[in-house]
């Protein structure tokens, strides 16, 4: 009679097909040594109940922490900059202020003037909301590890 | 709502779908982290880091009935990645004093012998080498069928059968050395 040692543990977890099971569980029936070893893997697995980490833990979720770092991370990119058409909305805005500068300053300039300072603005504003982008991007990308294995 | 179509809807924007699934599973990752790692802190910290790698390969995800096995990979990963870096595993004890409290009918030493036998399984289950303890952690406290750790851990059902039969093995030579089988 062969034994079925080394399918027991499948056995226990029903993890083992239908006519598996069906064959090991025949096989117990009749094997004193392998009920016995059975007998033994339920023992262990029920004693693992021990090693659950307890239901109180965590104390609280971690979900505000995880939110400031992705949907509350995609909110301020949204004020500060990183997306395509905040930054071009701040650059419309600050060319609005500009020519209103332009109209409402008394002696305001030659509209040459106006426009100069205005495009160095936004140009500006662009370059920091770049910088801000990219910091944001690697900050992001740092937390990611690397896959593989070990023993 | 199932995993998938919550995954597609963080996808799209949607945060109340992310936050779902976040509160959905954080305590399942939670758990499997600290019997990676065997530190509270230490799992929490990648609890965060898992979720910020599910929202941002959100977009790639392919939705196939698999977001269990596929979260537990990422975390998995990470503890590996953590544990590479740190070499030995730290066990430290839940605190059991604020976690676990004596029942109404149980006495305190009886309640102490408890917390003995938990804290001797629950380093027997730290001594296993990482890769048994994945597959036994993610198979007996997470409720992943064989095939799903098998996806979880990049390896085959033969394969994750047999890590967990030598985990088991060397469970009970280890506790039976204790005198607890």
């Amino acid at each position: 009679m062969k034994h079925v040692g080394d399918k027991i543990q499948a056995f226990v977890a029903g993890e083992l097909s239908g006519t598996e099971q069906q064959l090991v569980a025949d096989h117990l029936a009749q094997c004193p040594e392998c009920a016995a070893e059975e007998t033994e893997a339920r023992q262990l697995w029920d004693l693992l109940e021990a090693a659950e980490v307890p239901e109180s833990i965590p104390a609280e979720s971690a979900w505000p922490e995880i939110q400031a770092r992705t949907f509350g991370r995609s909110q301020s990119t949204l004020l500060y900059g990183g997306g395509l058409w905040s930054k071009t909305g701040i650059a419309a805005t600050a060319l609005a202020a500009g020519l209103a500068l332009a109209i409402l300053l008394p002696g305001g300039g030659s509209s040459d003037k106006v426009l100069a300072s205005d495009s160095e603005a936004s140009w500006g504003s662009s370059f920091w909301l770049d910088e801000q982008s990219d910091a944001g991007f690697s900050e992001m990308w740092l937390a990611t590890a690397t896959d593989g294995s070990d023993s | 709502m199932d995993d998938d179509t919550l995954m597609i809807r963080t996808a799209e924007g949607e945060e109340a779908a992310f936050r779902f699934l976040v509160q959905r599973w954080e305590k399942g990752v939670l758990a499997f982290l600290i019997h990676m790692l065997g530190s509270v802190e230490e799992a929490e910290d990648l609890v965060q880091d898992t979720f910020i790698q599910v929202f941002n390969k959100a977009a790639k995800y392919e939705a196939q009935g698999l977001f269990k096995s596929w979260l537990f990979r990422i975390a998995g990963n990470l503890a590996r990645s953590r544990l590479r870096r740190r070499k030995v595993l730290r066990w430290v004890q839940f605190d059991t004093t604020e976690h676990d409290t004596p029942g109404a009918d149980e006495g305190a030493l009886a309640h102490l012998e408890k917390e003995e036998a938990k804290t001797k399984v629950r380093s027997a289950v730290a001594t296993l080498p990482a890769r048994q303890r994945e597959a036994l952690v993610l198979h007996r406290f997470q409720g992943l069928k064989y095939k799903e750790v098998a996806a979880a851990m990049d390896t085959t059902v033969p394969g994750v059968e047999s890590l967990i039969q030598r985990a088991m093995a060397a469970l009970k030579v280890e506790l039976a050395g204790k005198g607890d089988l």
